[in-house]
């Protein structure tokens, strides 16, 4: 007797589910997670691992809408990668200062930089391509914030449900994100000015 | 109800996204009748939403859902496994459980045995020298 073909049966079953379930949503976890990792292979990476993740902790998945949950997980493991990029990134440099003193230079340069990748996000020139860089420049949560509500359409419920935090706080990091780009937006727009004269 | 500032960007960027409860949302169309600051910065949210909302998604690679369903498999594949070493892992431990109950049954009658014994031919219970226990 083998024992395990119920199991298999079952697990078959759960698998074709949870692809019905969650693959539709894909797109829409890649594009989180790409905001917020601004690295195209790192946000492959994640989406693959929270896929992962999601799907051998689909027993405790109650309820019809996958994508709120599905999110949940993507965020969480695009801000760990996120925060495991900063540690290995003071690591090495803590290691370089110790070896090598010049902190800052080929040391750092194997770790995603935090700030704006130009060959991951600028993609295209003109305005979308500017767009594109002044989001990148936002603080994560307030690229977050933006990402969820203007490239995604989701509520301020949803977001609040998504990031676990009250809604004021996603009205007051929506609004802040939003002024913060229209800083942005300007500096480069006297940049470029500057720079074709 | 809380009056309306000219400085309350959280509103006028409810009032945009309509997350605005219906009389709030009044109130706040009545501000931008006759507040020209309040009017320009609703102007200017408008306007970099709208172009945000043009931006689109970011694309994920094509072979990007092929590549998830195989990690998918893998792990479906490794799921089949788990029952048969489960069952062999819930035998061993059921196994360890009865011995180490065993024992501890047999060395609790044997000290039993023993105090009793003491307790009829001694003043104080006499313990042996060497303790039969259960060893971890």
């Amino acid at each position: 007797m083998n024992a395990a073909r119920p199991a298999s049966d079952n697990a078959m079953t759960e698998r074709a589910r949870f692809e019905q379930l969650a693959l539709p949503h894909m797109d829409a976890a890649y594009n989180l997670a790409f905001w917020l990792l601004r690295h195209r292979a790192d946000a492959e990476d994640a989406v693959q691992d929270a896929y992962l993740r999601a799907y051998r902790s689909f027993h405790d998945f109650r309820g019809d809408d996958i994508r709120p949950w599905l999110m949940k997980i993507v965020r969480n493991v695009a801000f760990r990668r996120l925060s495991d990029r900063k540690r290995a990134r003071n690591v090495i440099s803590f290691d370089a200062a110790l070896f090598d003193r010049q902190v800052g230079e080929a040391a750092v340069w194997q770790v995603p930089d935090d700030s704006a990748s130009a060959e991951e996000v600028v993609i295209g020139s003109g305005e979308q391509a500017t767009l594109r860089r002044a989001l990148s420049e936002l603080a994560p949560i307030f690229r977050e914030a933006i990402v969820l509500r203007e490239l995604e359409a989701m509520s301020y419920r949803e977001i609040a449900d998504l990031t676990s935090v009250p809604i004021g706080t996603v009205m007051s990091r929506l609004a802040r994100a939003r002024a913060e780009l229209r800083k942005i937006l300007t500096r480069i727009e006297t940049e470029d000015e500057s720079n074709a004269m | 109800m809380r009056a309306m500032r000219c400085d309350s960007a959280e509103l006028i960027g409810a009032y945009i996204d309509q997350e605005l409860a219906p009389e709030a949302r009044r109130e706040m169309a009545a501000h931008l009748e006759t507040c020209p600051a309040c009017v320009a910065l609703t102007g200017d949210i408008r306007h970099i939403s709208g172009k945000l909302a043009a931006l689109g998604r970011a694309l994920a690679p094509e072979d990007l859902e092929a590549r998830v369903r195989a990690r998918l498999a893998i792990a479906e594949a490794e799921t089949m496994d788990r029952p048969r070493l489960a069952v062999w892992g819930e035998r061993l431990q059921r196994g360890w459980i009865f011995a180490t109950s065993a024992m501890g049954h047999l060395s609790l009658v044997r000290e039993v045995a023993h105090l009793r014994f003491s307790a009829r031919f001694f003043a104080r219970p006499h313990f042996p020298a060497r303790r039969i226990g259960i060893k971890h």
